[in-house]
């Protein structure tokens, strides 16, 4: 009970003044970035880099290429969302160097990122959400595929949503 | 729980606190991107600005680098996106705007999830930190303010893109610069995720509910 009011505290803003409040966001910002985006960028291009030169690359594009077809995405985008499930920061690194040298459309990438924010959090949040939530274990599997279903439909329903807002 | 609870219905609907989710749902919107004076700085993109180049047209990243020194320099590159997104949602969230979201949140969760509008709290605790929500989430259900039913259903909002605000602000920022349309677009479309989810797993009860009845 202590941390679940020590965890109600964290939701609870402090009144700061603006210019404190932003320095306070930027440490912050700064945190996640030194713990998690950096760690995470340097494996997903060292990751990258053994995939291209072992050749693999190509083999995965090329088995996923039917797959990823399907949904309209090219095959190189397997590897994204292979690796948010390591990495929600490093998927979507890959995802922006993949626009960089041109393998995805910046487009592509748009319609790729709700995707690979759905199934990135899939066995983090199962232990973090659904098992302190408590929820009835029969009811957990629900939870997950239906997740997954919505994160592959969003492949389609995202090439309609996203070019009316560009 | 209770205290806060009272506390919190005490007060009314904060004017500046719905100022600031109007401001904040503009500025990563990107809808005043290429707007014109001093309303392009209502715009996230151009409140991060341009690195300088160095040498014909490149950034201090340069070109053709690969593998784990290019990941680092890459990632240095966004480094001023993650700390200028959480710098400005701490001021949005300082200046009452969840708050207010937690306000217009009460009388409509009900009707969009399901969920009674006591547990508006810990909905928008979830949003910041998927611990929070949890914790509270459990909290609500020990002390019986929602029912088993509620508590799964809420589970599956909370679930789909958990600690929403911090995990894509923070975490997904890497690809806001390479997207076609403002980083509050795939935010909002995330959101009616979340709330389609948890409908189908109201869904999901009701049927199996309808199954043992049987």
């Amino acid at each position: 009970m202590e941390q679940t009011t020590a965890l109600k505290k964290e939701t609870k803003s402090e009144k700061r003044n603006i210019f404190d409040s932003f320095q306070d966001g930027t440490r912050k910002g700064w945190g996640i970035f030194v713990k998690s985006m950096l760690p995470s960028i340097v494996m997903a291009y060292t990751f990258i880099y053994i995939l291209e030169t072992t050749g693999l690359m190509d083999l995965f594009s090329d088995i996923f290429a039917p797959v990823m077809g399907i949904f309209g995405m090219p095959p190189i985008s397997i590897v994204c969302l292979a690796t948010v499930f390591f990495s929600r920061a490093g998927g979507c690194a890959l995802a922006a160097s993949f626009v960089a040298d041109g393998s995805l459309t910046p487009m592509q990438a748009t319609i790729l990122l709700p995707t690979m924010f759905l199934i990135g959090g899939t066995i983090n949040q199962w232990v973090r959400v659904i098992s302190v939530c408590g929820t009835r274990s029969s009811r957990q599997k629900y939870i997950i595929i239906m997740t997954w279903i919505m994160a592959f439909l969003s492949l389609w329903v995202g090439r309609f949503v996203f070019p009316l807002f560009s | 729980m209770e205290e806060k609870k009272n506390e919190s219905s005490k007060k009314g609907l904060s004017v500046v606190g719905v100022i600031m989710l109007a401001i904040a749902f503009v500025v990563f919107s990107g809808a005043l991107t290429d707007a014109e004076g001093p309303l392009k700085v209502l715009d996230f993109s151009n409140l991060l600005g341009n690195f300088g180049s160095i040498s014909d047209g490149s950034n201090f990243r340069g070109s053709g680098g690969n593998s784990a020194r290019e990941g680092f320099l890459f990632a240095l590159t966004l480094c001023p996106t993650v700390m200028t997104a959480m710098g400005l949602i701490q001021i949005f969230e300082n200046y009452g705007a969840l708050k207010a979201a937690e306000k217009l949140l009460t009388p409509i969760m009900k009707p969009i999830l399901g969920i009674p509008g006591q547990a508006s709290l810990a909905l928008v605790g979830s949003l910041s930190s998927s611990d929070a929500g949890s914790a509270m989430t459990r909290e609500l259900y020990d002390d019986g303010k929602i029912t088993e039913d509620e508590r799964d259903v809420f589970t599956a909002f909370q679930y789909s893109s958990s600690g929403i605000i911090v995990n894509y602000f923070g975490g997904a920022s890497s690809i806001f610069g390479s997207i076609t349309v403002g980083a509050g677009v795939p935010f909002v479309y995330l959101f009616i995720i979340k709330i389609i989810e948890a409908n189908l797993m109201r869904l999901i009860i009701k049927l199996e509910k309808k199954k043992a009845s049987k």
